[in-house]
């Protein structure tokens, strides 16, 4: 086995358990809350969501190759990072109170103040169309994340190495995908179990799945507040 | 035209309460992630500072290594191992040079140094090294920073040939 073959190797298996110490714990939330309510269907979205997620990955994994710098493509779009994190934190609080039943409004009936965003929380979870989980999926490969972070590492370690930027660009890309795949199994898992729960249980878990989804809400907002 | 639009949508906003003991909840909810929230900030120090082995110290979230204050010494069996890492103070995602320094002249091909947190699994970070002329090993690196919140973070020093490591415990800003 070749140096670059082992490393692809070892990005997957990376990715693989990863997925499930890691990516489990810090976005789980996400995937079930989603899953909760994606009704119908119950593997596409989550397959939408995480081919998302891992075009981002691969294509943030070609620049850190291409430019062989970490902090130099990340310090750009921490902030963005940080907003886009606390708006989801946000978004599933919102969510929560609205389908808990805690906010006197009901999702997406009206076109001003808080019906928008109804209808938008609407949109993201119960649409189940590529429309709704691809770009989803792709914004949300933007949150800050510290396993993606070591395997961007990586891509930009071996852009130094590389001996043209192309060459880079496609080595760094290539792990990053290969990472990303590692990582599906585990929250397509999960995302399959959410919504068989979510389905089998949606009226008596209610209100649990709320407050979850509400205290899931809380701590991503804190997190990209505080830290 | 207007005024019927804005009517009609304070009519859609501010639609009567459900039942008034769901509101109740509400003050609950808000008081139970206060709770999560404070749980979350506390750090367990249970292990004295005396026990010094670096596994017993990683699982009480303790540092064996005050890098911001200079470099540091450890000493497993034989080994004397020295770390430094610049610039100070040592910031999480930023570029960082690593310097590994060992006993002797004699070169150590194949030496390892690996970066992992301490309480989550945060995949293979390895600094590359390569050895200097005046015998010491240097690398550049980055430590992610985790929306975890932990900062303890172990730098293990892996000599090949030799049956033990050697782990810097060590806070990161």
């Amino acid at each position: 086995m070749s140096f670059s073959e082992s490393t692809y190797a070892l990005m997957f298996v990376s990715g693989f358990f990863g997925g499930f110490g890691h990516c489990l714990g810090m976005c789980g939330p996400i995937v079930a809350a989603h899953a909760m309510n994606a009704g119908g269907r119950r593997l596409f979205p989550h397959c939408l969501y995480n081919l998302g997620r891992i075009t981002t990955y691969s294509l943030v994994g070609g620049l850190m190759g291409l430019t062989g710098s970490f902090a130099g493509v990340i310090r750009p779009i921490e902030n963005f990072q940080n907003i886009l994190m606390a708006g989801i934190g946000l978004l599933m609080v919102i969510m929560g109170l609205i389908v808990g039943g805690w906010l006197p409004w009901s999702i997406g009936q009206g076109g001003c103040g808080w019906n928008r965003i109804g209808s938008l929380v609407k949109f993201v979870t119960e649409t189940g169309s590529p429309g709704a989980f691809f770009p989803m999926g792709l914004l949300l490969g933007f949150i800050p994340c510290g396993m993606s972070y070591t395997a961007f590492i990586a891509a930009a370690g071996a852009g130094v190495h590389a001996g043209s930027q192309a060459e880079g660009f496609v080595k760094g890309m290539l792990m990053l995908l290969l990472f990303g795949l590692g990582t599906a199994p585990a929250l397509l898992l999960l995302g399959g179990i959410a919504s068989v729960i979510g389905q089998k249980a949606r009226l008596k878990l209610h209100k649990a799945s709320s407050i979850a989804m509400i205290l899931s809400g809380a701590i991503f907002f804190y997190r990209a507040v505080a830290l | 035209m207007r005024q019927n639009s804005q009517s009609r949508c304070r009519v859609l906003v501010l639609q009567p309460p459900a039942a008034g003991w769901q509101f109740l909840q509400l003050p609950l909810l808000l008081a139970a992630l206060l709770l999560a929230m404070l749980l979350c900030n506390l750090h367990p120090s249970a292990v004295h500072a005396a026990d010094a082995h670096p596994s017993h110290m990683a699982a009480a979230g303790m540092a064996n290594c005050e890098i911001n204050k200079g470099a540091c010494t450890l000493k497993n069996g034989a080994a004397v191992v020295t770390l430094d890492i610049l610039p100070k103070p040592v910031k999480a995602m930023q570029d960082l040079s690593f310097t590994v320094t060992l006993p002797g002249q004699q070169s150590y091909p194949g030496l390892k140094l690996d970066l992992q947190m301490i309480g989550m699994d945060m995949g293979t970070n390895q600094v590359p090294l390569t050895r200097t002329a005046d015998g010491r090993y240097t690398g550049t690196g980055v430590i992610p920073r985790c929306h975890s919140g932990k900062k303890l973070w172990s730098a293990t020093v892996t000599i090949p040939g030799q049956p033990f490591e050697t782990s810097f415990l060590f806070n990161v800003l």
